[in-house]
Parts: C-alpha cells; structure tokens; sequence
C-alpha cells in the first residue's frame, strides 16, 4: 500500500506528475543548445562586447549546432536505412 | 615597495577569484571587474544545473552509478555539492543490487520507477553546465596567468 505525497520542485523529478514526459525529450536538447551557444560565445568575445552583440553571437552559434546537429541526424537516418537493406548487420 | 605589495595583493585576490569563480559560476568574473559577463555566465549556467534537476529531481546527480557524468557536474560548483549532500537524505529507495523472482541477485541500472529517457537529459544538462563552467574558469584562468582575456574569436557576419 502506498500513499501519496506531495510533490516537491528540484527533489522529486518533474516526470512524476507529468507522466508522458519522455515522449518530448528531445525538445530538452534545444534549451541546452542555447545555454552553450549563449555561454561559448559570451567566452570568446572580449568583455567591452555589447549584450546586443553578445546576443547576436549566440544565435548565429545556436543555429549552426542545429544545423549541424541535423546533418549529422539526417545522415544516421540515410545510412540506417541505406544499411539495413543492403548490408548483414544486425540493425534489427 | 608598494607595487609588491600591491602585486601580492592582486595575485591573492585572482586565487580567490579563480576558486570563487568555481564555487559560484560567474562570481570570478563579477569579482575580477567583468560584471557584464560574468552575470550572463551567473544566470545561464544556474538556468541550465536547476533545470536539469527540475526535470529528473536530486536523481540527476547520481554519484552512486554516473562517476563520470559526477565529476561533470562536480564543475558546476555549489549546486552539484549541496545536492551531493542532500541526496543520501532525501533519496531511500535506491536500490543498487535487488533479488528477482527467482532469488538470483541483480544489479539494477536504475531504481524502480525511472523513465531513462528524460533522466538522462536531466543528468546531461547538470553534467554540460558543469563543463560549461570548465569553459569560465579556463577564460579566467587566461586572465590570472596572462594579465588579459583570451583573445576574441570573429564573429559570423562581420568583417574581417
């Protein structure tokens, strides 16, 4: 017998009152994606940069990790598909 | 006489800025003049450690079975070692070993009840904003050894 107790924010995890979390967990991907463009190109710019630029910066950064991110996607997919029809490996 | 005073004292304050700006992420930039900066890296940093564990709870620092993703996240400063902490008060049924129904003992990856996939990317986003603050701290690592910031990198779409 069990009984329930309240949920509590950064102790318990988010997907015990959200239960179909894990069916989007790659949308997690994108917010981390703007946290290392943000903080990569904040680094690597000098510190009399405007936050305009700074802003910029990142998003010019977060869309090449999503371009790039989405080749190397694609790619996976092209050569699943190409190798599982054509090659004996055990793709399943 | 005073400027070696003054260099003994610069040097002791770009330790303790090196050390605190592992601790808090940003602060050691806040404390070295480059406030502008160092808040960015203060408030991104801390969005991104919380917010993996919004999403997989005090389990996302699993010191336990994830070493290495531990000492990613160790990085991280204050959030990974308060939650080191709290998490052998808090977390009691984790269960490393467990009988199945035939008596046999198994090792169980997981606890009962897990759902890998969002755990992981919790576990992913306090082990990347711990290497993220890796990032800082070699940025102000330049600055301690060399007097300067590291020099900029060209941004895409201006001129050279």
């Amino acid at each position: 017998m069990t009984t329930a107790t309240p949920w509590i924010p950064f102790v318990d995890p988010l997907y015990a009152v959200v239960p179909h979390l894990s069916h989007w967990w790659f949308l997690g991907l994108f917010p981390m994606l703007i946290v290392v463009a943000v903080v990569y190109r904040t680094v690597r710019l000098p510190p009399s940069s405007s936050v305009k630029k700074i802003l910029i910066s990142s998003i010019w950064a977060f869309i090449i990790c999503v371009a790039v991110a989405a080749i190397i996607c694609f790619g996976c997919m092209l050569f699943y598909h190409v190798a599982s029809r054509h090659l004996p490996l055990p793709l399943g | 006489m005073s400027s070696v005073a003054d260099n003994s004292q610069s040097n002791t304050k770009d330790y303790i800025a090196l050390v605190l700006g592992w601790l808090v992420p940003g602060a050691g930039h806040i404390m070295l003049g480059d406030r502008k900066r160092g808040i960015i890296f203060l408030v991104f940093i801390h969005l991104l450690f919380f917010a993996g564990l919004l999403l997989g709870g005090i389990r996302a620092l699993d010191r336990p079975r994830q070493q290495l993703w531990d000492y990613a996240q160790m990085a991280a400063g204050w959030p990974s070692l308060v939650g080191d902490m709290v998490r052998p008060q808090v977390v009691k049924d984790d269960v490393a070993v467990i009988r199945d129904s035939s008596g046999k003992l198994k090792k169980l990856h997981h606890p009962p009840g897990f759902a890998p996939l969002v755990q992981e990317v919790a576990t992913t986003f306090c082990g990347v904003a711990g290497m993220l603050n890796l990032l800082v701290l070699i940025d102000l690592f330049m600055w301690v050894a060399t007097g300067e910031w590291a020099p900029a990198s060209p941004v895409p779409g201006e001129g050279t």
